[in-house]
Order: C-alpha cells, then sequence, then structure tokens
C-alpha cells in the first residue's frame, strides 16, 4: 500500500536456479574508496559475481541504457557455497582492499584485481587466492574490523555454527572461544570504537564483550585449565526479548555510533554504551534491512523492507517516504555508482538484482476497469426495469406475506420448559404408587411491541400428561408478562408424545383475531428414568444413521450423574417408563451406524423413538436418519384398529341393549300406572317383579357401559400411539410431502361424536388420498364425499392404509428391505 | 551445503515451511539435537504467529460474565460501553450492527457486542462480518489454532502434556522460545502459563520478559487484574512498548478508559511519537465518541507515518459525518491512490462525490462498489445506493434497492427503517408498522425505528402505543429533539385527561 513506486534503474538476474540469502550481497568500494562501487553477489551454489552498473540517461530523464554484459566484471564458480561475503585490507602488507570469502569449510581470501581497458570503456577482473584457511568446525557468520584496534589491517572473526568463535589475524590463526548461552547462529559485530563484538544469545538478551577481555580470557585458559568451564562474563546486556533478524552498525559522527537492530516486530536503535535511542513497533513483518547515514548532519536513515514488498524509510521514528518495490527482496543495500549515486540495490531469493531509486513522481493506484458495464444498454435496461416493476407491483398486490410478518412482530413468544422437575403435590393416588412423581414448570413469556387486548394462552399435552391452569387471559397486554403452569402425569400409561403446543391468540389494535403457536418437548425425566438394558425383549426397531454412531450419554445428557450405569462408553442402555415400568433399551451398533430399540410393548417404543430421532438429527444438525420399516407395525396398528372397532362395537351394542331395556321400562310403568287407575293390585305385584328385574338389568348394562367405554378411551389412546409410531417410522423414511398426506389421512384426532369416529374419517381420508396417488387428474379429487356412514366392516380400512403406505414407501426407496426384526405381538385386550 | 545451514538460511528468508520440513529429517537422525529443535520450533511458531494485541476480540463470555467492571452505571462519558452519554460531535455517526458508533475501519473489537443483557447479546445480528457471538476467548484462540494442528500429519511436534517443563523453565535460551510455542502455535495459555511461572522463577523475577508473557497468559485467560499487575510490574523494570500497549488493553477491557489514556501519555513521555500508542489513544477517544480528540490524535499518527490507513479513513469519515465531503473525498481518494482497492472505499468515495455533488462520478463508484462487493457488505452498498435515490427522489429505486440489501441480509435494520418511512410517506400505515417493528426487534439499540413507529402510532390515534414506545426511543438516544418533543406532547395530552 504505498503511493509511490520504486523506479528501475539497472537490472538482471543473477544465475539459473541459485539461492541467496541475506547475506549474498555486498556493496562495496572494491577497487578503493575514491573509485565508485560494485555489487558482489555470493550464491549458495558456489558463483561468485562482480558487476559495475554503468546505466545512465541517454537523453536525461527520457530512457536508461540499463543493464549491459559488460557490466558483469567477474563471474567464477568458487565450487563451494558462499555463505557469507566481506571486504577489508586482510593482507599483511598491503593496503589494498580484498575480498574473503566463506564458506562452510573454509575461508578464503581473494586478491580482486581489475585489468582496466581504456579503449573499450570495459573492465575485466581477475580472482586470485592470497590465502585459505580450512575450518575445522562449520562455518556461519563472518565477522571482520581492526580488532585491538589495530591500525591499517583488518582481522577475521568465523562464527561457527556450534558457537566457536575463530579469530584470524590475516594469515594466522590466533585463539578460538565459546560463546554461552548459544543455539543457533545469530548476527554478531564488532563495535570498532569500543574494540567490542556485540552479539544476542539465545535468551533474547545483547552481550557485549571486549576483545581484548576474549582473549586475555583464552591466555588464562591455556594457563590455568582448572578454571576452564567459567565463562566470559559481558559488558553489558540488553534484554531485547524477541528474536533478531538482523544488526547493523552505523557511525553518525565521530562520537557517536548506533547499533541498529530489526527485530521480528520491532526496530532498536542503541548506543554503544547500552542505552536505547528510540524504538519503534511495526505494524507489519519486516524481510530485511539497510542503515545509513546521510551526511553532513549525520541524519541516520533506516530503509526496511515489508513483507508486502514495501520499502519504507525512516527518519528517527518518522517514516519519511515509502514505495513498492517490484519484488521480494531478502538484502537491500544501498551504494554509489558511476552515473547515480544513492542507488538502492535489492536481491531476492532466487536472483533477481536490481538497482533502482526512490523518483518523486507518484505512481497512482489506477483501479480496474468493470468489466460487466461495457456492453450494458441502458435503454433496454430501463424497459427491463419497467416491466419488472409492474410485475412487482401486481405480485406485491396479492401478497400475503406481510400479514404473517405483522403477527410475528407484534408479540415475541418464548416457551420455556424447566429440565428441573419438582415433586409433585397433586394426584396423590399416582404418587404413592410411584416414587419419583413429579412436574415440571412451563412457562411462556409474552413481549408485545404495542399493546395488545384478549390475549388468550393455553397449553395443550398429550394424554396421560396433565396441565394444570392450562389456561389464561389476559385483557390489557402492555409489557412483558410471565404465564406459568406445571406438567404432570396423570394416569399410569406410556405417553404418546412428549409435545407440548402453546397456543397464543390476540385481538391487535385493528381487531383482527391473531392465534400463533409455539412448540415445546417436556423433559424425558418426568416419565422415564433410567434402568439396565434388557435384552431378547419381543418387539424392536432398527434405526439407521448416515452419520457416525454418537455416544448414548451424548444423547441423553440428562441422566448423566442419576445412575452410575450411563457411562461414556456404553452403547446399550434402558430407558423404564416411571409408570408402567415398561423398559425401553437403546442399543447403538459397535460396527455399522445403527441404533436398536426394543421393548416388550410395541407401543412404548414410539416416544422414545421420536426422542432419538429428533436427537441425532439435532446433533448433526441435519435430517439423516431413516427407520427400517416393516411390515410388524403395520400389523399392530391392524390390530389396534381392531381392538378399537371391537369396543366400539360393544360400546354400540351395550347401547342398544339399553335403548330396548328403556322401552321395556316405560312399558311396565306405563302398565303399572293404568293398572293402579283400574285399581287392580293383583296384577301389581308381578309388575313390581319385572319392574325390580328391569332395573337390575339396566345397572348391570349401565355398568358395562362404563367399562366399555373406558376400554373404548384406552383403545383410541393405544391406537393414537401405534399410529403415531408408524407415522413416526414413515416420517424418516418418505419425502415432506408425502408424509403430510399420510398425516392427513390418519394422524388426526377424532371429535367427540356418537357414530362417526376415526375409522369412518380415516376410512373416506384414505380412500381419497390413495385416489389422488394413483390418479393425477384434479378432477377425480373433486368428488364430494357423501355422508359419513358408519362402517361394518375395518378389513377394507385396513386394506387400504397398507396399500398407501407401501404405494409411498416404495415409491421412495428400494433399497431399504422389509427385514422384519421382531414377531408380531398379541395385542391383548387392555384391561 | 549443510542441511542445518541450510534450514537457518531459509528460516531467515521466511520459508518456515520448508525449514520446517528439513528440521523434521534432522531431528529424525538426532532427536536430541536442542538447536534444530528450536529452529523447529521457531519456524512453526512464526508460520502462524498471528499479532494477538490486533486480532484480540471480545466475546459473549467476558461481557456478559464479567465481574472486573467497576462501576455497572458509570459516570457519563467515562465508560467505552455506553458511549452515547458523552457529548457527540457537530453531525450524528450511525451505529454499527453491534450498537456502537461507526468507527473508520473495521477491528476486530470494533465488532464486539457490547450489551447489557445477555439477552441483547444472544439477539445481536450475526453476519460474518458482524458482532460475532464468540463464547470466550479462549475458544476464539483454540480455533485460530487448528489451521496448525491440520498442517501436522504425524500428530503435534511436541507433546505439551508430557513435556518437562520444569526443566526447561531453568534454561532461558529454550523457555523463551517455547513459551512462544506453546502460546502462538498450540494456543494453550494454561501450560503457557505453568512455563512462565516457573521460569520467571528460575531467574529470580529478574526477567521483564517472563512478566510480560505471564501478563498476557492472565489476559488470555481473562484474569486481567493479575495481568495489569504483571504488566505494571515489568514496566517498573524495563520499558518496551508492547508492554504499554498491552497495559492499555486491559483498561479497555476493564473499561476505564481514562486509566488508558493515562497508560498512553506515560508511555509516549518515553516513546515520543509512537504511532501505535497514538493509534490505541486515537481508539479511545473515539471509543468515548469524543471525536475532536481522536482526530487530534489519528492527525499526530499521520504526521508520524503518512501512510497510515486506519488514521487517513478515520479523519476522511470525521469530515464525512462533519458536512465536509469534499475533504473527505480528499482523503479517500489519497486511499484509493494507495491501492486500497474494495467495494467499502468505492462506497465511500460514491457517497462523498454525491454530497458533494460530483453526480457524474457518483454512479461509477458506485458500479465499482457493487462489483467488487462480497455477500458480506453488498447489503450496506444496496442501503447506501438507496440513499441516493431518495435524494434524487426515485422512491421506486430507492424501495428496490432497501428491498435488495435486505434480501442479501436478512438482518439489515436500517434498510426496514427506511422503508418503513417509504411505506409511510405512501399511507401505507400497516406494512410502515410492520417494517418498522421488524427493525425495532433487530437493532433495539437504534433510537430511529422506534421514534417513526411512536409518530406513526401518534398519527392514527393510538396514543398509547406511541407513549410506550417513544419511550424506548428516548431510552436508546436521550437527546433525540424529536422524541423529546414527542413524548412532552404526549404527556401533556395525558395530564389533560
Amino acid at each position: 500500500m504505498s503511493l509511490f513506486k520504486t523506479r528501475e534503474w539497472w537490472r538482471t538476474h543473477c544465475g539459473e536456479n541459485e539461492a541467496f540469502d541475506n547475506h549474498s550481497l555486498l556493496v562495496t568500494p572494491l577497487f578503493g574508496p575514491d573509485i565508485h562501487n560494485v555489487i558482489i553477489v555470493g550464491s549458495h551454489n558456489g558463483y561468485l559475481r562482480i558487476y559495475k552498473p554503468s546505466s545512465k540517461w541517454i537523453e536525461e530523464g527520457k530512457t536508461l541504457t540499463g543493464y549491459k554484459p559488460t557490466d558483469l566484471i567477474l563471474e567464477s564458480s568458487l565450487e563451494k557455497p558462499i555463505i557469507d561475503l566481506n571486504v577489508g585490507k586482510f593482507v599483511s602488507g598491503s593496503q589494498n582492499l580484498h575480498l574473503a570469502v566463506l564458506s562452510p569449510s573454509n575461508l578464503i581470501v581473494y586478491n580482486v584485481s581489475m585489468i582496466g581497458n581504456a579503449a573499450d570503456e570495459e573492465d575485466r577482473c581477475v580472482l586470485n587466492i592470497a590465502y585459505e584457511h580450512n575450518l575445522k568446525r562449520l562455518g556461519a557468520t563472518l565477522t571482520v574490523g581492526p580488532f585491538g584496534g589495530v591500525q591499517g589491517r583488518d582481522f577475521l572473526c568465523v562464527q561457527c555454527l556450534d558457537g566457536t568463535l575463530l579469530f584470524y589475524e590475516q594469515e594466522t590463526f590466533t585463539f578460538s572461544y565459546n560463546l554461552t548461552n548459544y543455539l543457533l547462529p545469530t548476527p554478531l559485530i564488532y563495535v570498532a570504537k569500543n574494540d567490542a563484538f556485540v552479539t544476542l544469545n539465545s535468551g533474547w538478551v545483547f552481550e557485549c564483550y571486549r576483545y581484548q577481555h576474549i582473549a586475555e580470557f583464552d591466555k588464562n585458559k591455556e594457563k590455568q585449565p582448572s578454571e576452564l568451564g567459567k565463562s566470559l562474563y559481558p559488558d553489558w546486556k540488553y534484554n531485547l526479548g524477541e528474536a533478531v533478524m538482523d544488526v547493523k552498525i552505523a557511525t553518525l559522527s565521530s562520537v557517536e555510533l548506533a547499533i541498529v537492530v530489526l527485530g521480528e516486530r520491532s526496530l532498536y536503535c542503541l548506543k554503544d554504551d547500552c542505552s536505547l535511542k528510540y524504538t519503534k513497533r511495526f505494524d507489519y513483518a519486516a524481510l530485511c534491512f539497510h542503515v545509513y547515514v546521510v551526511e553532513p548532519d549525520g541524519v541516520l536513515m533506516v530503509m526496511t523492507v515489508t513483507e508486502t514488498n514495501t520499502l519504507m524509510v525512516y527518519e528517527g521514528t518518522t517514516l519519511r517516504w515509502t514505495a513498492q518495490l517490484p519484488f521480494a527482496p531478502v538484502a537491500v543495500n544501498r551504494g554509489n555508482f558511476q552515473h547515480l549515486e544513492g542507488v538502492i540495490v535489492l536481491l531476492s531469493d532466487e536472483g533477481s538484482l536490481e538497482g533502482c531509486f526512490l523518483g518523486t513522481e507518484p505512481s497512482l493506484f489506477v483501479a480496474p476497469p468493470v468489466s460487466c458495464t461495457k456492453d450494458f444498454n441502458y435503454e433496454t435496461a430501463e424497459s427491463d426495469v419497467a416491466k419488472y416493476r409492474k410485475m412487482l407491483q401486481k405480485s406485491a398486490a396479492s401478497d400475503s406475506s406481510l400479514t404473517n410478518a405483522t403477527a410475528e412482530s407484534e408479540i415475541g413468544i418464548s416457551v420455556w420448559i424447566s429440565p428441573h422437575l419438582e415433586p409433585c403435590p397433586f394426584d396423590e393416588e399416582l404418587a404413592v404408587e410411584t416414587e419419583k412423581h413429579s412436574m415440571c414448570r412451563v412457562s411462556v413469556e409474552l413481549i408485545p411491541y404495542a399493546p395488545l387486548r384478549q390475549v388468550q394462552v393455553s397449553f395443550e399435552v398429550h394424554d396421560p400428561l396433565i396441565v394444570r391452569a392450562d389456561y389464561h387471559e389476559i385483557a390489557n397486554l402492555c409489557d412483558r408478562h410471565l404465564a406459568q403452569s406445571v406438567i404432570h402425569m396423570g394416569d399410569k400409561a406410556v405417553p404418546a408424545s412428549l409435545e407440548t403446543v402453546v397456543t397464543v391468540t390476540y385481538e391487535n389494535s385493528f381487531g383482527a383475531i391473531r392465534v400463533l403457536q409455539r412448540k415445546a418437548q417436556v423433559p424425558v425425566r418426568l416419565v422415564a428414568k433410567l434402568c439396565p438394558p434388557e435384552s431378547g425383549s419381543s418387539f424392536s426397531i432398527t434405526v439407521k444413521s448416515d452419520e457416525p454412531i454418537v455416544s448414548l450419554s451424548q444423547l441423553f445428557p440428562e441422566f448423566i450423574g442419576e445412575e452410575a450405569t450411563l457411562g461414556r462408553n456404553n452403547n446399550a442402555i434402558g430407558l423404564q417408563y416411571l409408570y408402567t415400568g415398561t423398559v425401553v433399551s437403546i442399543a447403538s451398533g459397535t460396527s455399522s451406524n445403527r441404533y436398536r430399540l426394543q421393548s416388550e410393548d410395541s407401543l412404548a417404543v414410539g416416544p422414545v423413538g421420536r426422542q432419538l430421532i429428533a436427537r441425532l438429527n439435532g446433533y448433526y444438525s441435519r435430517k439423516q436418519c431413516n427407520c427400517v420399516t416393516s411390515q410388524v407395525q403395520l400389523q399392530i396398528l391392524n390390530a389396534h384398529i381392531d381392538v378399537h372397532f371391537a369396543s366400539r362395537q360393544e360400546v354400540r351394542r351395550i347401547k342398544e341393549a339399553l335403548d330396548l331395556l328403556a322401552t321395556q321400562l316405560r312399558n311396565i310403568e306405563k302398565k303399572m300406572v293404568y293398572n293402579f287407575k283400574e285399581r287392580s293390585t293383583r296384577s301389581l305385584k308381578s309388575l313390581t317383579f319385572l319392574l325390580d328385574d328391569t332395573f337390575d338389568m339396566m345397572f348391570t348394562l349401565l355398568d358395562d357401559l362404563k367399562d366399555a367405554q373406558l376400554k373404548q378411551f384406552r383403545s383410541e389412546k393405544n391406537l393414537e400411539r401405534a399410529i403415531s409410531s408408524l407415522l413416526l417410522l414413515l416420517q424418516t423414511n418418505v419425502s415432506d410431502d408425502k408424509y403430510a398426506l399420510v398425516e392427513s389421512a390418519i394422524g388426526f384426532t377424532p371429535q367427540l361424536h356418537s357414530d362417526i369416529d376415526w375409522e369412518e374419517i380415516a376410512d373416506a381420508a384414505v380412500s381419497s388420498a390413495l385416489r389422488s396417488k394413483m390418479r393425477k387428474s384434479d378432477n377425480e379429487m373433486l368428488r364430494t364425499v357423501g355422508e359419513l356412514e358408519p362402517i361394518k366392516d375395518v378389513t377394507k380400512l385396513k386394506k387400504r392404509i397398507a396399500h398407501l403406505v407401501e404405494r409411498l414407501t416404495k415409491d421412495t426407496d428400494d433399497s431399504v428391505g422389509s427385514s422384519a426384526s421382531g414377531r408380531l405381538e398379541d395385542v391383548e385386550e387392555v384391561a | 551445503m549443510d542441511p542445518l545451514y541450510s534450514a537457518i538460511s531459509l528460516f531467515s528468508r521466511r520459508k518456515y515451511e520448508e525449514c520446517a520440513v528439513i528440521c523434521s529429517t534432522l531431528l529424525k537422525k538426532n532427536p536430541l539435537d536442542q538447536a534444530i529443535w528450536i529452529l523447529k520450533m521457531r519456524a512453526l511458531t512464526l508460520q502462524v504467529y498471528v499479532d494477538d494485541i490486533e486480532g484480540e476480540e471480545e466475546g459473549i463470555a467476558e461481557s456478559i460474565l464479567d465481574n472486573d467492571t467497576i462501576a455497572a452505571m458509570p459516570r457519563p462519558g467515562t465508560s467505552l460501553k455506553n458511549p452515547g452519554t458523552s457529548l457527540p460531535g457537530q453531525g450524528f455517526r450511525p451505529k454499527t450492527e453491534s450498537g456502537r458508533p461507526v468507527t473508520g475501519v473495521v477491528r476486530p473489537a470494533t465488532q464486539s457486542a457490547r450489551s447489557e443483557t445477555m439477552e441483547q447479546a444472544l439477539r445481536t445480528a450475526r453476519t460474518s462480518k458482524t458482532a460475532r457471538p464468540i463464547t470466550a476467548n479462549t475458544g476464539r484462540s483454540i480455533r485460530l489454532g487448528t489451521a496448525s494442528m491440520l498442517t501436522e500429519p504425524d500428530g503435534p511436534f511436541i507433546q505439551l502434556s508430557r513435556l518437562n517443563i520444569s526443566k526447561y523453565a531453568a534454561q532461558p535460551g529454550i523457555a523463551k522460545p517455547l513459551f512462544e510455542y506453546i502460546y502462538y502455535h498450540e494456543h494453550d495459555a494454561r501450560y503457557a502459563l505453568d512455563l512462565a511461572v516457573q521460569a520467571t522463577q528460575a531467574c529470580q523475577f529478574k526477567d521483564w520478559w517472563w512478566k510480560v508473557q505471564l501478563g498476557k497468559c492472565y489476559y488470555a485467560l481473562g484474569l486481567t487484574r493479575d495481568a495489569e499487575h504483571q504488566f505494571r510490574s515489568a514496566l517498573k523494570n524495563h520499558k518496551t512498548i508492547e508492554t504499554i500497549v498491552r497495559l492499555i488493553r486491559v483498561y479497555i477491557r476493564l473499561d476505564q478508559p481514562f486509566a488508558a489514556l493515562d497508560i498512553c501519555n506515560g508511555g509516549l513521555d518515553y516513546f515520543s511519537n509512537e504511532v501505535t500508542i497514538l493509534t490505541e489513544m486515537a481508539r479511545v477517544f473515539e471509543g468515548l465518541n469524543n471525536m475532536q480528540m481522536s482526530m487530534k490524535y489519528y492527525k499526530s499518527v499521520l504526521q508520524e507515518d503518512a501512510a497510515h490507513i486506519e488514521a487517513i479513513a478515520s479523519i476522511g469519515m470525521h469530515h464525512f459525518y462533519n458536512d465536509q465531503p469534499e475533504t473527505a473525498l480528499r482523503y479517500y481518494r489519497r486511499l484509493l491512490q494507495m491501492g486500497v482497492f474494495n467495494a467499502e472505499l468505492f462506497t465511500n468515495l460514491g457517497l462523498c462525490c454525491f454530497y458533494a455533488q460530483q453526480y457524474d462520478h457518483t454512479i461509477s463508484c458506485f458500479e465499482r462498489a457493487l462489483n467488487l462487493a462480497t455477500e458480506e457488505n453488498i447489503a450496506d452498498v444496496w442501503y447506501n445506493i438507496s440513499h441516493v435515490a431518495i435524494s434524487v427522489g426515485d422512491i421506486h429505486m430507492a424501495q428496490e434497492c432497501l428491498r435488495l440489501a435486505i434480501s442479501a441480509d436478512n438482518s439489515h435494520a436500517l434498510s426496514y427503517n427506511n422503508l418503513g418511512v417509504l411505506e409511510s410517506r405512501n399511507n401505507n400505515v400497516t406494512a410502515a408498522r410492520t417494517y418498522f417493528h421488524a427493525s425495532a426487534n433487530l437493532a433495539s439499540y437504534l433510537h430511529e425505528p422506534h421514534y417513526n413507529s411512536a409518530k406513526l402510532a401518534y398519527e392514527v390515534g393510538d396514543l398509547q402505543t406511541s407513549y410506550i414506545v417513544v419511550q424506548r426511543a428516548l431510552r436508546a438516544y436521550p437527546n433525540h429533539q424529536e422524541s423529546r418533543e414527542l413524548f412532552q406532547r404526549l404527556q401533556r395530552h395525558f395530564s389533560y385527561i
């Protein structure tokens, strides 16, 4: 992100497939301080190149000559990786600058001499080895300088990979020193003013050692080997607290110098007495940097390169200039060349070498053109828009979605069923029989946005659950209101479903009645408890899942801690209904993604299965289960239909007998009254006998009726449960619209009516559903169903339901075979 | 060439992956080489290093279950959580979806929900770029770390549970990189804390670095007061910018902006003109809704670092909301010239051009904005285009733009509000009411939908609703003049009755 781009002045590429790093670039006046700088590049592949850039403008400010092949004045293969380069007066008796090249195994000092050819303006170099040191350890970095304050000579110091410093006084090896607290090679610099070495130890602390101290330490070590192991104490320390990428030194004036440190996150400028001059925290990661001093004021300038290839030039902590670089360099330097001074030299790790300058002309970022507007025809677009607007208006006029949205935004409803159970004070006789007779609280929070009138809240649960205070009415709802109630079991039976439906109706400010519904689940612990699983039960269903098995303790977390049986690795648990004692066992497959539910009571499986599937779908947040369908479920349903129908027939038969007896009674009474008028007491006695007898018969019948009605009620509930478990199986296997069809056909609650009950309505609904499935034409569907007659026989209905179910399941899947995994259970009459 | 040397060279060239591969092969040969072990550790750390100061974000757990806050009802202008209480500037800055005034740039912390109640925190609209329901900071840092776990095919490089922490704590050369590895790569603040505690004991509590790291761990674990203690102790030993910035963050977390500003001023005495500290100050003032001071510091940031994007964007936005679109335009153009190229910038440019009456540029700017927009910000682009449409009087187009905004972002409360206003102009009272309700439900911190709804109810004669709703508007923005007037009128009306 920068307004400017650097301007290319001279550019070339060093070699092919060679690697370079921070130590590979050196810009130095090799051929004397008054002659222009040369660029020395050494690659890891062992090639040494020296460039002398001669680029210049042909016309002022227009075109550049750029790179010429003659700029490369030396290219030589040293056959050893070049890992560091330096220049100094390394040859005794000579004041000329020599080139020292460090490779892992040796240190070679070369004499580079130029063979000038004045006529062609072509320079060439020759490389001669002055001397060579073989290293016993692997070298890492090279530091040079007039160690010990010598005049006119430069000594060499090699830092090895294992932390040994090897000191060479030109051609002779002098001594070595082992750095303490050392792990990996770090930048090592020589401060000539103090005759000291500065380095970073592995604990990220800067340490400074005087050359003299190191030398003396080495001598003492030879004299007194007993003191071996005692290390040198540093002159000063500075705790930097972060790893360092590079350290450079700059002389500001004769008395002042600066040690500039490029850390991973900050830049530090230290004085030679270990005090901090300034620091700057970067909001970017830096790649490399270079330090230079602008004469004559001795202003310290720092160039850093960010990882987004931006060159930042700082004076102190103030950013002076930024410019975008053409590539990511590994080393940056600055040099004065023949035709231009202060050229920034960049080297990338693949070997791109560029000399560039900053330039003051901004290269503004030009946004790329928008592609889609090129061939955009505004006239056709306008007519299109007009057309669409007309369509929009039409659809908006007939839009009804707004009214629902209105209803939702007028009132906020949240239903909350407490998972904590409390002892139930109602229905004491149930409480006596089961030790855990408990209830749970349900609360509905209503938050109206505007005042509402006649708000009614009603709760609805499935038998045998009971809601206390199932109806609330609020005449004027202005602020938040909480309607509370409790749910508990009212009978000893298996609940058909744990669902609670909360219906809220209200009248809004325009007088319109609105109805909203919310659903919630009653906690399982209200009706069931954990028990050891049972095996070998008569009835079972299998649930297949596409996803891996979920541990049962994750699926039923509310039972954790209640009993020790629900451990982490349990793959079978049992749930026992508190009020009937029926046990439903859930077992998860060890090798396949299946869950198996089994129980003695076919109807008890339904609610648990529903919970399991809902929880599995919730766990994977998508529908992915399907149940293995079997004919057994249908047979159970049929059996329950039979029982229900039989109980209805029984009730009807008793009612008819009662009718007959009532007629008989009326006739007897008439006769008695007649006989009274006649005052013939003769036959009265026999009539009294007859009357008593009829009364007796009627009372017996009434008792029978009561029993039969209870039986009918129970069989009705059982039928409901059987339907619900059939629907559960179907729901997982068929698509949603088909399921809705079946559910509307059989899964309804019949209204109280003497003659017309579930069988009649289901018969009509199923046959119409079958018709619509078979023939797709609509006119057939519209045929009105005549008056519903009480049916005599349920075999037709059973056949039709079987037909419908078969049709629906066949349409969807062929893979799920009917692997009947249970035998038909005889449905006993409910006592 | 020696493989260790090439690994070191690759490390210095930031080729951490290659470096780690070489280190792994070396470690197979010689598993006990500490230098290689450390090098691989450093390479893995830097590979996934994220500046945890800038990337910090406050989650629901922190903001709700926070027991460090001193005052539940702070005095006006002393809290960041209720920025509306201080004096607003000349113009009115809109609020973001989490209910804070819009800032110049989107930073992680500007997006988190600062809600007073759990309910509000949970209800705050969540798109990918707005208030994220981060459960807790620890969870977030683990999620940041999952990326690094995936890259290791042979399981984790270091089994933290098997690490002999007390052994390494005594060796500073190993302990420091190891700490960074645990903190930045494994994101396990607990182990890192363990190491830091033992290491700081090993160096007799003399190394300031370990104190800062202790503070970092405490902060990550939510123990802000302990973190404050450690940072302060570290600052006594040694002044660094990082410690100062971390201490500032502690005070921001504790909702003590003035303590944070004190630390900033103290830090500027040592590190004069440090951009990081100046930026923090500007942000704190911005959070306090004190735009003058915020601008002052953003300007001094720019003097120090003229390419600071956050400062340029913030100053540009300040000018825009103070009715100086021409000046704002210059700042945004500078950003474009610098190479910032996204939908947000073009939207801002378009709006500036429009209000500076350079209509010809407006359309092309918005075209580019739409072209560059992602799913996350296209709703805002359409919303802004609707403003242009409203201003030129094309109500149809405005409605369509607002509908497009809603279709892109279902919870764009401002669009619902404006649609409601347009509907009420067309005398569609029911539709207008619905939109206002939807908007108010989505963003209860906005006063506009409440006020509009109250006004509408007042006009149709439903005084009771109007009275209730206008109170909500005043709760969201106590100084809103129109709402106050309506409220007084209603009060007078009721007192006559």
